[in-house]
């Protein structure tokens, strides 16, 4: 009898069992309702453009890592020298001395997170697209995400080969099961792969979005152009360059500098950018969406323009425009002692212009005793510069920049053309050649491989294209003083990474090393 | 939902112990000492349940027994008495001292409270007076030291920073915390509590004891037990101490003529080396008597004070009886602009309508306050800054505000040029241009009932909840110092706020199956259900009108929100255990629990942990009885298998994080499971000598497998590392608890106690996956992750080059691990440390002689490793210790064995065991003496206790380690363990105070 009261508790939990442990999440979105749900799609496509700007990916790696391309592009090439005299040594050194550059590099790794997260992002959603139902996403909206989508996915394989050469090839999302789906794939497979996501993409998206940041039919050929140029597929680039100039959208900034500027951003020549904006956030990982690159370039100038001075133009760089007379883009690209700032507040303090001794008394208060002269006769990036005034208007922070980043612009798409015609394709290159050389107030040359060598190095400063130029020519051990040919072509695969994807049966590394590391 | 559920269950149960009447008896009396004087605080508890009381100050007791169970006085240093009721009357007892020192009442939960002579499993108790004869600001204090195995580690020496417990060592790489029950209500962190509402804390070590708790127990178990009110009364207690409190050591950094010595020889050596220095040229004489020398560490640092009050109220009738406190606490930070507040409140209210039925209430209200700086890290700037500025930089310029060494424009003082350092700016910014608050609210209520069915049934029910809410802010004001060239034209406001939520229902049945002569079986039987509930969320906002903190509202406007996170999980439990006694010589228990979680998928939310134990008692075995030099003898023997699922809920579903930046799809895991951890324990308990000596030994192996870990993966697949079951690690240790204690004549009592723990922990397998790297440090060449969990080594050893003296031009050599002439991060590294200690220990001592009472703890470490990365080795022109330049190579010192001076380069800082330090220590935690006043002169002032004390915390420190404190912190991570970036170093401190009952 009285043993029924025992039974009173264990019924009472018992009848609590049936949902008491069934917990959904509350903050985090199950995958169902991400792929039902049109705004949430919309900004999981926003989210897969973001990669492309990642300067900092400390919450992706765990580890301290910057991942600015002017440091890991740029900085490679003769074009600049990324130094500052505190951080003498240090990891962004790397880039520049290559011969330090290791696989346990953070650096090097931060490259590898950011471009593999795009792709990670692009495969989702193209993977979750196509279970999408029509009373969701249309099935032209559809088919616009997912050319979207694949542009991006080939933007994402076009940065990962030309830094690291062959790598794992995933359509979709990725089973980490299958062995082989670990492994590196040749370079020409990945080009294969990417040339279809941009044909595809070039067929159908629109020649204009009204979001600026989102791709076009005019992005995808420029990029289509950039790709087969690496091939040196030079008829295939000139088509889809020419394909670019007949949208008939786009046409050059009359003034080059005008393409640099924070109050022209989506100008007439742009054709796709890396949106910043004035977020004044500062998260230092992956989510920052304003840029920290203006602070890294700028030289330390009076409040609010203390920069950092790591992307010095080298003097290399700054006699190639002198030879060449070409006043215009190095105004643009490079400032030197002597140069407008066309700011006030600089003015009254004695900066504006920039005193023409200005790197070296930079240079003396350094080493005013005449050891390494430090920053002696390098000039100051001038692509990533706001004035003072548009910092106190916008962020108020140097270290917050909103100012957008180009990624192809028509003046590039030009070059190809030329570049291609140059090589044999058939072509109006010297009449594309002509319109470059006259927007930068110089006389026409005619089209030949070294004066598009030339042309490519003084247009495209800080663009994230010498360096590769330079091995795709087969020129980077001859202009690169520190360049190890057979190696420093490519960045090391992570070493990490290589631990991580584990070996194979016969104990081999799933994926491979890159020569010389 | 589940409230309404609890709720009904109450209703019920109340009309359950409304039908039913009850045969019992009261009992009172007085208890007295072998002088015949009251002793006061006695436990008179009837034995196998949680019921009873304790006498007032006379030593008075009353109690309502059934008939036929029997009671126990219970006093520490005293023999517990015996007494089985018949029928009301009363029963005065004298209970003889120093007979059976170990003979203690431990509280093993679920209504069980057992003779310590008759556990059979690894169960520690500190009872009132180890927690309360010192001064201590928060409940872990009064645990640090007093048992062996039981590691306590202050995050840092800053105010209100929270305290890391850890049972036996790492078992896990997540939530390695212990659980923590409060009147045995689950609760997130014992903060909250004021150490002086605590009437016990037991711990339970090892799979048996902590069996009965299934999943939640593997990390070990802390029970609180709250003071709980006293017949008669109402008799206050008021306790009250104030302090001052000092920075310990300034370390031992080079001084203004020494920093210009060694940066001298480093530009002297560069250009011996046909290299061109960088920075400003070598310092003369007369340049060096214009600069300053600025001991950083004294310009952020100042005496601060610390006290507490806390007043007590209890008294109480046969029907109710009442305990009551109010308590505030206040510490003041000796770095910067820190400190911290308490407020708490409790009442405790214990009901007894009838005689088979009572019901205990408790709820404390606890606000807290905390004003801190940012450590512990190269970007804190106040103790990372204090270690790698040099002293050549004024403090503060001309005008009072903070000298601004980082001017890229140039940087002078009295007319000397100077590097200009902005990486490690000058700490005075951080003090005077930023403000960190922390405020959190926290309410506990438990409610628990017990009905006796008949003599051998108890039926019992608890309820408890838990609420703590925590807003933190940390604030950059908008500045500006024209005459630094500093324009900060933004202010910010940084703001997190957190809600945690314990609701927690109990039910279980007590039942007395068998009892006579030779034979106690003892059964309990139970379910529990928890619902934990977690929501932040957290924004910034730039450019507030409001330009301090004080001024800001406590509602801030949240359009930046940044983040947002609200989780719930649930865990829902059976158990049951028995306990078996046959002569008092055998002793067995048993228990079995199943888990269910809410944070694993359909096929593994349940996970079934059974544990066994037996004893043998052969004092008691006729052999052993006559015989004078064991009073007791005990050997113990346990195993036993726990759970662990301190995980984020949900990681079994496909789901994405919804960022302000867009959704991030999440690594999901369908198949993760619980963590078990396997313990096996052997232990001996001896009293020896007329129980002068008492000792406690404990052998133990404590395995995991299936533990739960962020797996990493290769970066390619673009997601975060998902959780699995992926490793597994084993500890084993040695614990050992010796007490002397005796008297010579009879005013003059002493008692010396020492514990010892030792463990070694290794990981025993990574289920295939590659070694977790972790601790990632900027100062060191590359960054490198200076951890690295591996098979065959302790989690988290420090792993890099192993440093081989210096080469012919005095730079590091390191060693060629595989002889191929390079030396590369992939094949030259190596395991260079272990962050964990050979052994800890603590070490007691008390002494009474007359109205006097003298008590000293010490505790410390051997044979942990530490690297000390506060001084940055990846930035040029940093300060260096004392240690760093004794015997550098310099072209005049060839034979040096230190590397070469390096202050104008970034130079010989690859992470190796050059940078590790031996972080043995051994600390006087605290020396009291107190006074208390002849009863005679107390009567005639009409109090029953009257006791002053003088006492100093952390007064002498013996160790090599040349950080500020080698007491280091613990970061949030437990693969992040031995690592000092510069943590806020402990205070000594100077401490006087009262203890009043009347």
């Amino acid at each position: 009898m009285r043993y029924k009261y025992f039974f009173i508790f264990f019924l009472f939990s018992i009848c609590a069992c049936s949902d008491f442990l069934e917990q959904e999440p509350e903050s985090e979105l199950l995958e169902s309702e991400v792929f039902s749900d049109i705004n949430i799609l919309e900004s999981l496509l926003n989210a897969a453009y973001r990669p492309l700007g990642y300067e900092y990916v400390g919450d992706l790696t765990g580890q301290d890592t910057y991942c600015l391309p002017f440091i890991y592009a740029d900085g490679r090439s003769d074009d600049i020298l990324i130094e500052n005299y505190f951080f003498g040594g240090s990891k962004f050194h790397d880039f520049e001395t290559l011969t330090d550059l290791t696989p346990s590099n953070t650096q090097v790794r931060a490259v590898w997170f950011k471009y593999f997260n795009g792709l990670a992002k692009t495969n989702d959603l193209i993977s979750g697209l196509a279970s999408v139902n029509d009373d969701v996403l249309s099935t032209e909206l559809k088919e616009q995400f997912v050319a979207e989508s694949r542009f991006l996915r080939a933007m994402y394989y076009f940065e990962l080969v030309r830094n690291f050469g062959d790598v794992p090839l995933f359509d979709g999302i990725i089973d980490a099961t299958i062995e082989d789906n670990l492994r590196r794939k040749p370079t020409s497979e990945v080009y294969a792969f990417m040339e279809q996501d941009l044909i595809f993409a070039a067929d159908v998206l629109p020649v204009s979005q009204t979001d600026t940041k989102k791709a076009t039919k005019g992005a995808a050929y420029a990029q289509l152009a950039k790709t087969y140029l690496y091939q040196s597929k030079w008829q295939d680039a000139a088509n889809a360059a020419q394909e670019v100039i007949d949208l008939g959208v786009y046409q050059l900034e009359e003034n080059f500098e005008d393409n640099f500027k924070l109050w022209n951003e989506n100008g007439i020549e742009s054709i796709f950018e890396i949106h910043y904006d004035e977020s004044k956030a500062w998260v230092f990982d992956s989510r920052q969406t304003s840029s920290l690159a203006a602070q890294l370039s700028t030289p330390s100038l009076a409040a609010p323009l203390g920069g950092w001075n790591y992307n010095l133009p080298t003097p290399e760089l700054i006699n190639a425009f002198m030879n060449e007379g070409d006043i215009i883009r190095r105004e643009a690209s490079i400032i030197l002692g002597g140069d407008s700032l066309r700011s006030e507040l600089l003015a009254a303090e004695g900066l504006d212009p920039l005193p023409v001794d200005y790197s070296e008394r930079e240079a003396q208060i350094n080493d005013p005793d005449g050891g390494t002269l430090y920053g002696l006769g390098y000039g100051y990036s001038k692509k990533f510069f706001l004035t003072a005034e548009e910092v106190t208007e916008t962020t108020g922070s140097i270290q917050h920049s909103p100012l957008n980043q180009k990624v192809l612009r028509y003046g590039e798409v030009l070059l190809i053309l030329a570049e291609a015609v140059a090589n044999g394709a058939s072509g109006d290159g010297q009449g594309a050649f002509d319109q470059i050389r006259e927007r930068a107030g110089l006389d026409s040359k005619p089209l030949s491989i070294e004066n598009i060598k030339l042309e490519r190095r003084l247009e495209l400063v800080n663009e994230s294209n010498r360096f590769y130029d330079l091995v795709r020519w087969g020129d980077a051990d001859a202009e690169i003083e520190q360049f190890t040919a057979g190696r420093d072509e490519l960045l090391p695969i992570p070493a990490i990474e290589i631990e991580l994807t584990g070996q194979d049966e016969a104990g081999a590394d799933l994926l491979s090393q890159n020569p010389g590391y | 939902m589940i409230n309404k559920k609890i709720q009904a269950i109450l209703f019920c149960l109340s009309f359950l112990w409304l039908g039913v009447n009850a045969q019992s008896n009261t009992v009172s009396g007085k208890v007295v000492d072998e002088t015949n004087l009251g002793l006061p605080g006695v436990n008179v508890i009837i034995k196998g349940t949680a019921t009873g009381t304790a006498t007032d100050l006379d030593g008075n007791y009353n109690l309502s027994v059934p008939t036929g169970q029997t009671i126990i006085f219970s006093f520490t240093g005293y023999t517990d008495q015996e007494i089985t009721i018949s029928n009301s009357g009363t029963i005065n007892i004298e209970l003889v001292p120093n007979e059976n020192i170990l003979d203690e009442i431990v509280v093993t939960g679920y209504g069980e409270t057992q003779n310590k002579r008759l556990v059979t499993t690894s169960v520690q108790t500190l009872d009132q007076r180890v927690i309360n004869d010192r001064p201590i600001a928060r409940v872990e204090q009064a645990i640090q030291g007093s048992a062996p195995a039981v590691v306590v580690i202050q995050e840092s020496g800053s105010p209100g920073a929270p305290q890391t417990i850890r049972v036996r060592g790492i078992s896990t790489a997540g939530n390695a915390g212990p659980l923590v029950m409060v009147n045995g209500v689950q609760v997130p962190d014992i903060n909250f509590v004021n150490s002086q509402d605590i009437q016990s804390i037991n711990i339970l070590k090892d799979a048996a004891s902590s069996g009965i708790y299934g999943a939640r127990g593997a990390n070990g178990v802390i029970l609180i037990e709250t003071k709980k009110g006293q017949d008669g009364g109402p008799q206050f207690s008021l306790s009250s101490y104030y302090g001052t409190q000092a920075l310990a050591t300034e370390g031992e950094y080079l001084n203004t003529a020494e920093y210009a010595n060694y940066y001298n020889e480093s530009s002297l050596y560069q250009i011996r080396q046909g290299e061109s220095p960088s920075g400003r040229p070598i310092f003369t004489e007369d340049e060096i008597a214009k600069l300053p020398n600025t001991t950083w560490i004294r310009e952020v640092s100042d005496n601060a004070s610390i006290m507490d009050h806390h007043l007590g109220i209890s008294g109480g009738s046969d029907l109710i009886s009442y305990y009551g406190s109010v308590g505030y606490f206040e510490q003041g930070g000796i770095i910067g602009n820190s400190n911290f507040d308490r407020k708490t409140a409790s009442l405790g209210l214990n009901f007894k309508p009838i005689d088979k039925f009572d019901l205990n209430l408790f709820g404390t209200y606890s606000n807290t306050g905390r004003k801190f700086i940012l450590e512990n890290s190269v970007n804190s700037r106040v103790i990372s800054s204090v270690a790698a500025l040099p002293p050549l930089f004024p403090a503060r310029d001309s005008l009072g505000f903070p000298f601004n060494n980082g001017d890229q424009t140039g940087v002078s003082v009295n007319g000397v040029r100077l590097n200009p350092q902005p990486e490690f700016g000058n700490p005075l910014f951080t003090l005077d241009y930023n403000e960190n608050k922390a405020t959190s609210d926290a309410i506990y209520f438990n409610a628990a009932a017990n009905y006796r069915l008949t003599d051998r049934i108890q039926l019992s029910t608890t309820a408890g909840y838990m609420d703590q809410s925590t807003d933190s802010r940390l604030f950059f004001p908008r500045f500006e110092i024209p005459s630094a060239n500093i324009l900060n034209l933004n202010n910010t406001l940084i703001l997190n706020t957190q809600d945690t939520k314990f609701l927690q229902w109990e039910a279980f049945i007590n039942y007395n199956l068998l009892k006579n002569e030779s034979q106690d079986l003892g059964l309990i039987l139970g379910t529990s259900l928890l619902q934990n509930e977690l929501s932040s969320f957290g924004f910034r906002r730039e450019n507030l009108v409001e330009n301090a903190l004080g001024d800001l509202p406590s509602e801030v406007d949240s359009l930046e929100q940044q983040s947002f996170s609200a989780q719930k999980n649930t865990t829902q439990s059976f158990f049951a255990k028995a306990n078996y006694n046959l002569s008092d010589k055998y002793l067995f228990s048993a228990t079995v629990r199943a888990d269910g979680s809410s944070k694993f998928g359909p096929n593994s939310k349940w996970g079934i942990f059974p544990s066994v134990s037996a004893g043998w008692l052969i004092s008691s075995e006729d052999f052993l009885k006559e015989n004078n030099t064991f009073n007791l003898l005990k050997l113990r023997a346990s195993w036993g298998v726990n759970g662990n699922d301190q995980i984020a809920p949900y990681q079994y579903i496909s789901r994405f994080l919804d960022e302000t930046t867009g959704p991030q799809r999440l690594d999901f895991n369908e198949d993760v499971k619980w963590e078990e951890v396997t313990q096996l324990n052997f232990g001996i308990d001896a009293n020896m000598l007329e129980n002068k000596i008492g000792i406690t030994l404990d052998y133990y192996i404590k395995d995991t497998k299936d533990m739960l870990l962020a797996f990493p993966v290769p970066g390619f697949l673009g997601l975060p590392a998902p959780i699995r079951n992926a490793a597994s690690i084993s500890n084993k240790g040695i614990e050992a608890i010796l007490l002397y204690r005796d008297k010579v004549g009879s005013d003059f009592k002493y008692e010396i106690g020492l514990n010892f723990g030792s463990s070694t922990n290794k990981v025993t397998d990574l289920n295939g996956g590659a070694p977790i790297a972790s601790a990632n440090l900027r100062s060191f060449a590359n960054s490198p992750d200076v951890s690295l969990t591996d098979l065959g080594h302790p989690i988290a050893s420090f792993y890099g080059y192993e440093f081989d003296g210096v080469d012919e031009i005095g730079n590091s050599k390191y060693v060629d691990q595989n002889n191929d002439g390079i030396i590369d991060p992939q094949n030259d590294r190596t395991f260079i440390g272990n962050p964990f200690p050979d052994f800890i220990y603590g070490i007691n001592l008390r002494i009474g002689y007359k109205n006097f009472d003298l008590s000293t703890f010490a505790s410390g470490t051997q044979g942990n490793d530490v690297v000390n990365s506060a001084v940055l080795y990846s930035v040029v022109y940093g300060n260096r210790t004392q240690a760093q330049i004794e015997d550098m190579w310099t072209h005049e010192n060839t034979s040096g064995t230190q590397p070469r001076p390096s202050a104008t380069q970034v130079v010989n800082n690859e992470f190796s065991d050059y940078f590790i330090e031996d972080g043995s220590y051994l600390r006087l935690k605290n020396i009291t003496l107190g006074y208390t006043v002849s009863e005679s002169l107390r009567d005639s002032w009409g109090l029953s206790n009257f006791r002053v004390f003088l006492s100093a915390n952390n007064l002498f420190t013996f160790t090599n380690y040349s950080g500020l404190d080698p007491e280091i912190g613990a970061n949030n991570d437990p693969l992040n363990i031995g690592v000092d970036q510069g943590f806020y170093p402990q205070a000594k401190s100077i401490i006087g105070g009262i203890n009043i009952n009347f």
